[in-house]
């Protein structure tokens, strides 16, 4: 590693974000701009947006890191991300779009005609969105240490600055050009160190190679087969389900011309992120050959940033060593902005009066919260962060959102109560899971200890039948407009302006 | 003006009761400003259904295919796990094997979806001419 070039690297990114979204900023003048691009993103640029929104630190340096800590396990992940992504657009991606909402929020407020639920609904954003950037800011600080020997907090605050400034200045039009050209960086970033290391790998002598026998690297107790059944299908929910319900994830779908091109979207989306966790996926498989060394908690995220230089010691492993470096900043920044444009278009609407101007002075609060959090707090497991931010967004948000794009007889009261119970399951759940989950103990301690640290499974059926039931004795209540605005939503365009 | 000339008489000046003139017999699906058909009503109903459906099947597709490959891969690391360029074939479809899967659903999906809404374009399109 060269501390100099890696710097160098990052600054270069900085830069290309920076005039990037000036570029895009010339173009922001409207509210529309800020909040949603005036929905005029075409299908192509915008997947690569969401793309490179969606690729965050927990997939870019974690994925790699945890299949070298727990093997084959890892790659559920990457899976249950590009699966929920399926599972957005068969169910919500052309209705939401339809909806003619800027967030969640509105489209909750709109469906159910409530305010007090439209405030619970921020609130959940807020909170998840809070909970999704920390990963992002320790993925920062973890980087620029690794690489530069730079203290903990440099990472997290050159993001927090740049992401704050960019959104602040530009909004959702500024953002939507960068995060373009950084899922193109990340992809880029991985694919050539994957690609040159496989080749190095490949035609090295093996008495050169310290690389291990693939039934060391790949050993069986680590293997598909030793998947946890329960465990497993109920992060699979968490993430399939989880999904729907990021708030970065849906405002991106308002950026749409209309419903079609959101589905077309949607499908180049999953092709992009597939790719991506292929590549990803790759670095996992080289690391568990030549880095076995870098199996421990703490260590296994840095070693993406540590491979080209192991397997190639000079010029070209400090090249490779750089680009990855780049492309991680990328995945920082990229994940960050979307996050604080959906976030900020919630706290300038429902705290402020929903200007241009209090929409810049949301952007700042939603960065300062989480630089907070994170500079108090020390780099977790960035996959796992991340896989929680997915849970608590699907046992909260993802039942009320299904539910009211599909099912007229929704009630507010019935979505409130649901939100609830499934926010506080899962919190309850994940305390009970930090509290005494690794003191249990006796037969059914494993069980018990899986059904608390993936509660998934019991807390996603638990809020949806929350919210039916009380829907269902408050039918009184639903919405007057539920049938016309039901309508809207599942209306083909051309249909509705005839 | 004369001081005993009658002030203009007060007239209440309202928007119009969009509302009220929007409020269909029937459950109400027309967008504001639109008419309401009891034919669009159908029509629509039926492309709700009709998505619903396809959303629902396309996901219970995707789940068995997904159900089957795990299993598929689960019996390949028990049994015979060919070694494919220094990494176990199970290991290899676990990486790899289930984008493709992801993908093939996903284009499957919204192209029929867009021709869901098609038929409904023709149709609703056809009872408008009649109308």
């Amino acid at each position: 590693m060269n501390p100099a070039l890696d710097i160098a690297a990052v600054v270069l990114v900085l830069v290309a974000t920076v005039v990037l979204g000036a570029m895009g900023v010339r173009f922001s003048r409207t509210t529309g701009d800020f909040f949603v691009a005036s929905r005029s993103v075409r299908s192509v640029w915008n997947a690569s947006a969401i793309s490179g929104e969606y690729l965050s630190a927990g997939t870019f340096l974690g994925l790699a890191g945890l299949v070298l800590l727990v093997g084959a396990d890892g790659f559920w992940f990457p899976i249950g991300y590009a699966a929920g992504y399926l599972l957005l657009l068969l169910f919500v991606a052309a209705p939401l779009r339809r909806s003619g909402a800027y967030t969640i929020p509105d489209f909750i407020e709109a469906r159910l005609e409530s305010k007090a639920v439209r405030r619970l609904t921020s609130v959940l954003v807020v909170v998840i969105g809070w909970l999704y950037i920390v990963p992002q800011l320790h993925g920062a600080s973890l980087a620029l240490k690794v690489v530069a020997d730079l203290p903990e907090w440099a990472g997290a605050v050159v993001v927090a600055v740049v992401v704050c400034g960019l959104v602040a200045a530009g909004g959702m039009r500024a953002i939507t050009v960068v995060q373009g050209m950084q899922y193109w960086l990340k992809l880029t970033a991985l694919l050539v160190p994957a690609v040159v290391l496989l080749i190095a790998l490949s035609g090295r002598e093996p008495e050169l190679s310290p690389a291990l026998e693939p039934l060391q690297a790949f050993p069986v107790e680590l293997g598909p087969a030793a998947t946890h059944p329960y465990a497993t299908g109920s992060l699979m929910l968490a993430l399939l389900l989880g999904t729907i319900g990021l708030p970065h994830v849906l405002v991106r779908f308002y950026t749409s011309p209309d419903g079609g091109s959101a589905r077309r979207t949607t499908v180049l989306v999953v092709a992009m992120i597939g790719a991506f966790y292929a590549v990803s996926g790759t670095m996992g498989l080289i690391a568990r050959v030549v880095t076995p060394d870098l199996a421990h908690p703490g260590l296994a995220d840095t070693v993406v940033l540590a491979l080209p230089s192991r397997v190639l010691p000079g010029p070209v492993g400090t090249l490779l060593t750089a680009l990855v470096v780049a492309g991680a900043f990328a995945a920082f920044l990229s994940t960050s902005s979307g996050l604080v444009v959906s976030l900020a278009g919630v706290i300038s609407q429902d705290v402020f009066d929903g200007s241009v101007r209090s929409f810049r002075l949301s952007a700042v609060l939603c960065v300062v919260v989480p630089l907070g959090v994170a500079l108090l707090t020390g780099p977790e497991a960035l996959v796992s962060s991340v896989g929680t931010v997915f849970l608590v967004a699907a046992t909260s948000l993802t039942p009320v959102i299904l539910l009211g794009v599909w099912w007229r007889g929704l009630t507010a009261r019935g979505a409130a109560a649901g939100m609830l119970v499934g926010a506080l399951t899962c919190g309850a759940a994940l305390l009970g899971s930090a509290l005494v989950g690794e003191t249990l103990s006796g037969a059914d301690a494993a069980l018990a200890a899986a059904l608390l640290a993936q509660p998934a499974a019991w807390a996603i059926p638990l809020a949806t039948a929350v919210v039916i039931v009380v829907s269902l004795r408050d039918r009184d209540r639903v919405p007057s407009r539920a049938d016309r605005y039901l309508a809207r939503l599942h209306l083909p365009e051309r249909r509705r302006e005839a | 003006m004369s001081e005993d000339a009658e002030p203009p008489r007060r007239v209440r000046v309202s928007a119009d009761d969009a509302a009220a003139a929007e409020s269909p017999g029937t459950s109400g699906i027309a967008l504001p400003g639109a008419p309401v058909h009891e034919a669009d009503t159908v029509f629509l109903h039926g492309l709700m259904r009709a998505q619903l459906r396809l959303a629902a099947g396309s996901l219970v597709g995707f789940l068995l295919v997904s159900l089957v490959f795990t299993a598929s891969i689960f019996i390949i690391a028990r049994t015979a796990d060919p070694i494919l360029f220094g990494v176990p074939l199970s290991w290899l479809l676990q990486a790899y094997g289930y984008y493709p899967l992801i993908l093939v659903f996903a284009i499957l999906f919204a192209r029929s979806a867009a021709r869901n809404e098609r038929r409904y374009r023709s149709l609703a399109g056809a009872d408008e001419e009649r109308a």
